[in-house]
């Protein structure tokens, strides 16, 4: 029962972020966030209600925070990853190579990046240079970590060598 | 219980084989498949064996698949993410937006190419001068725009 009420809540977080995607300008993963929020709070009153085992309640969520972090991994590879856009764009008809080229050439490629980072307030323009933002920083500091725990560096310093 | 601390153990295997020897991102895939299946083969048998009911089975295969997507996404996002590549270019010096697009121009040229190769050796595209979509990456570009609708994202490119 747990699973199944689980399963409903994810459909319905689904909906209510299509519906709110459709009708205002939100953005794409704090609409998520804010329909995930209160799906998962309306899941846990409908588990705590059914007053079952506490191990089924958590699974019951457990399995709704899969499917919330699933979903928003796809849509956010369908929107970001170069890939999924070249197939969606081939999906209207045959490309070119010269054609592709120029939809997606580096400096085409590299304005997008530099508009979604002003978008996502992590780079901003002062007296004609773009800085980082103070979120931009703590992102690098994070990302910077990440890099270090993961060994990044030794992989790209062994594959250079 | 179980599946926790399944993860904190092989999160620092993971991390501890990382550092050792770096590893690709084959490899990297294949060692939190590999976990996932085996977990999930436990808690199928104690599903069987009537130890474990099933809600408590799929939540513990949830929490490694919770764990495993998050890793990976981190994993990949840090290694060459190009927009975390601009960003830590401007911490060391500001550039114009110019400067900036035109400092990145070659990561994009290189990109692209390479997306290209992997689609085509994976079978997505086929290349003649024009590039076409295999019945495979039909299905997969089917699978793209569904998603880019449901989240009412419009074609940027």
């Amino acid at each position: 029962m747990s699973l199944l009420l689980a399963f409903i809540a994810l459909l319905c977080a689904i909906g209510a972020h299509v519906a709110l995607r459709r009708a205002t300008g939100v953005g794409i993963v704090e609409g998520f966030v804010g329909v995930t929020a209160v799906g998962g709070l309306a899941l846990l009153a409908a588990l705590v209600y059914r007053a079952g085992p506490i191990a089924e309640t958590i699974s019951g969520l457990l399995i709704f925070a899969f499917g919330c972090e699933l979903y928003l991994f796809l849509i956010t590879f369908s929107l970001s990853s170069i890939s999924a856009n070249m197939l969606s764009r081939l999906l209207r008809g045959p490309v070119s190579v010269a054609e592709l080229g120029r939809a997606y050439s580096g400096e085409e490629m590299a304005h997008r990046r530099v508009e979604r980072l002003v978008g996502a307030d992590l780079v901003e323009q002062r007296d004609e240079k773009m800085y980082l933002t103070r979120r931009g920083g703590r992102l690098v500091a994070v990302m910077s970590g990440l890099r270090w725990l993961f060994a990044h560096d030794r992989r790209t310093a062994s594959t250079a060598r | 219980m179980i599946a926790v601390a399944w993860c904190l153990l092989h999160f620092l295997v993971f991390i501890v084989w990382l550092h050792l020897r770096p590893r690709s991102e084959r490899f990297v895939l294949a060692f939190h498949s590999v976990s996932f299946l085996l977990l999930s083969s436990l808690a199928l048998l104690a599903v069987f064996g009537r130890s474990a009911p099933f809600t408590l089975a799929a939540g513990m295969v949830a929490i490694h698949a919770i764990y495993s997507l998050s890793v990976l996404e981190l994993w990949t996002l840090s290694e060459g993410s190009y927009a975390i590549a601009m960003l830590a270019s401007l911490k060391h010096k500001p550039v114009t937006r110019a400067e900036l697009a035109a400092r990145f121009r070659p990561l994009g040229e290189q990109k692209r190419t390479a997306r290209v190769e992997a689609l085509e050796k994976s079978g997505a595209v086929r290349i003649d001068g024009e590039l076409h979509l295999t019945l495979r990456g039909a299905h997969i570009a089917r699978v793209v725009s569904l998603l880019r609708s449901l989240a009412n994202i419009r074609d940027s490119a």
